[in-house]
């Protein structure tokens, strides 16, 4: 009964494609949009996991992103995620050539119910492991893991969406929670949540727009990755992704 | 724990095919159906005379609440019944305090700083819950009414809680959840006092927002801070309304054509669904236009655009409706409607359903509304 808090592994995401496009606090912590000198800082910080997204915008941005790729693997050590975009019809495309340019076994983030049947095989023969992406809603993401599952896939990471702080994070957190109490071989796969980027979207941690009693700007956004990390964290999530390495040094802090 | 009304029929003797067998001395038609309606609480186990003992035992059990209510004026703390959220619901929110010494050289700044905090989200009005004062001998603070409740410390200190100061993250979040679940799942009452965390002065105030945000969400009832920082306790309070809202009853707004800035028939025309948190994220932005708008409002069972679409709960036929519902036709002579972005793969679709109309794409996210609206004019 008074078990330990299980520990909780954390992601550090940089828009690698595209810097300029990275939330205003990573900015302010990489002061930099050298991708090799991003790469060096992120390794030097507490991350347990290194996730690079590819936010390209068409398919003839999909060369350029294996070219990135190729050169910044040998500077990486740390394990590697691969994110993709948010179009179903660019990540189909985006994601098994960008699989076919790596070196190790990586998690690759993501597929969904339109996308699996496409990037499945690719993770399969890498042998890496996939992040499903569901809709909240504990049913689409038990249909993903069986139709995953039956594919042949095994290594399998869910994410099961959630809103931001203040703007729906309720949903996700319980999502998790209902899913660490499921007794469910296909449901029992480890959790990731993507819950700080959708925090470090909201009006809140992007405008400087509030009334004084919201402290200032850049605090408020420091504040929302880690209160929306650490109340995920709460609701049993095994990996978290963050943008602001400070902030996954004082996660990690919690544990000493 | 709370037993189900077929884990109550077990004992009863309906089930076990025994005497007195559905025999309505209880006032009720069948042992199943009291056993259904015990755990609804809408009768008494004492209604049953042939209920074996061990039943009664959980039953008294039950009866019992799981974690008593301590009361400081209006404000209640502790209270709660389950350990999930999506069980029931929370009851009492948790309750952020700040310790005010007034021996401290600054003290009249920090009060001032407390009293002029107010954030305004959701319709509503979120202050600092809880003032402690202390050592009121040497200074008493005047003019103390508000919607913030002050108590004197050496009054606090006599309230039936059970504090736990927190210096070690590890132990303080594993002795709220041991303490909770005593409380919820064995009724001990041992464990039955609402509890707080205190947290000693902290210049780190990101690690004091980490520690607060778990304990908000397991398991502490109230948070006493030394300091008192408005960026802090912003974010704390947007966190603790998104743990305290009622998960079966989605925040939702009415299903109607909402509108900014005294619109006429030739104003913009925006769309969205009835999800409160997506209305008012939309809502504050045409507000702050300097356009006059409309927006029009779906009844989507409190659901946010993306979830709303996936759970066919926005769909063409459903937008339609609600738009010759409130016969936008002949309210308005624009012809455009301005859509979420995220409902971008629906717009071939809307217009099929909507003739009349054109279908505008507009933002994903509601806070690029004015940069949109620019575009347009």
């Amino acid at each position: 009964m008074n078990g330990k808090i299980h520990k909780t592994l954390y992601a550090l995401e940089i828009n690698i494609f595209n810097p300029e496009n990275n939330f205003q606090t990573a900015k302010d912590y990489f002061r930099t949009n050298k991708r090799g000198l991003m790469i060096k800082k992120a390794q030097a910080s507490a991350c347990d996991i290194l996730s690079l997204k590819f936010d390209i915008n068409d398919f003839s941005d999909i060369p350029k992103a294996k070219r990135i790729l190729k050169m910044l693997l040998p500077k990486i050590t740390k394990p590697l995620m691969i994110n993709g975009v948010y179009d179903n019809n660019l990540n189909k495309k985006l994601l098994p050539e960008l699989m076919k340019t790596l070196d190790r076994k990586c998690i690759i983030s993501s597929a969904n119910e339109n996308t699996s049947k496409e990037i499945i095989p690719h993770v399969i023969k890498g042998k890496h492991k996939l992040v499903l992406k569901s809709p909240i809603n504990i049913n689409s993401c038990r249909e993903l893991n069986i139709l995953a599952a039956d594919m042949g896939l095994k290594k399998i990471i869910n994410d099961t969406d959630t809103g931001g702080l203040g703007y729906g994070l309720d949903y996700g957190y319980s999502m998790i929670e209902k899913l660490k109490l499921e007794d469910d071989e296909y449901l029992s796969a480890p959790i990731i949540s993507f819950v700080c980027a959708e925090s470090l979207k909201t009006k809140e941690a992007q405008c400087n727009t509030f009334s004084n009693s919201w402290g200032d700007l850049k605090t408020r956004a420091r504040l929302f990755e880690i209160a929306s990390a650490s109340a995920i964290k709460a609701a049993g999530a095994d990996i978290i992704v963050l943008y602001n390495p400070e902030n996954i040094k004082i996660l990690k802090g919690l544990a000493s | 724990m709370n037993l189900s009304g077929l884990e109550i029929f077990k004992y009863l003797p309906g089930a076990k095919k025994s005497e007195h067998t559905n025999c309505k001395e209880c006032g009720c038609p069948s042992c199943l159906e009291f056993a259904i309606r015990l755990a609804q609480k809408q009768t008494s186990y004492d209604r049953c005379k042939y209920m074996p003992d061990e039943l009664k035992k959980l039953c008294i059990n039950n009866i019992k609440p799981a974690q008593k209510t301590i009361k400081i004026d209006g404000l209640k703390i502790g209270g709660e019944s389950v350990l999930f959220r999506h069980e029931k619901k929370f009851v009492n929110k948790t309750v952020l305090a700040v310790v005010l010494d007034c021996k401290s050289p600054d003290f009249e700044k920090k009060l001032k700083r407390i009293k002029n905090f107010t954030i305004n989200r959701l319709n509503e009005k979120l202050k600092v819950d809880l003032v402690i004062l202390k050592n009121t001998n040497i200074h008493k603070p005047q003019n103390l009414c508000d919607e913030t409740v002050y108590i004197e410390e050496k009054d606090f200190s006599k309230l039936a809680l059970k504090k736990i100061v927190d210096n070690n993250f590890e132990k303080t979040s594993n002795e709220l959840i041991y303490i909770r679940k005593k409380a919820i799942i064995e009724r001990d009452e041992k464990y039955c006092a609402p509890v707080y965390v205190y947290f000693k002065s902290n210049p780190d105030k990101y690690s004091l927002c980490a520690r607060a945000s778990y304990y908000i969400c397991k398991y502490a009832n109230m948070l006493v801070f030394e300091d008192f920082d408005e960026s802090l306790f912003s974010t704390l309070l947007t966190l603790r309304q998104n743990i305290f809202t009622d998960p079966q009853k989605p925040l939702q707004v009415e299903s109607k054509i909402y509108e900014f800035n005294n619109p006429d028939e030739n104003s913009l025309v925006f769309m969205t669904t009835n999800f409160a948190l997506t209305f008012y994220a939309v809502a504050n932005e045409l507000q702050n236009l300097n356009v006059p708008s409309y927006l029009i409002v779906t009844p989507s069972n409190g659901m946010s655009v993306l979830t709303a679409f996936s759970a066919e709960k926005f769909t063409a036929k459903i937008a339609a409706k609600t738009i010759n519902k409130f016969d936008l036709i002949n309210k308005v002579k624009t012809r455009k409607i301005i859509i979420p972005g995220l409902l971008a793969p629906m717009k071939d679709e809307l217009e099929k359903a909507l003739p009349e109309f054109e279908i505008v794409v507009g933002t994903i996210e509601a806070y690029s509304i004015g940069e949109f609206v620019q575009t347009l004019i």
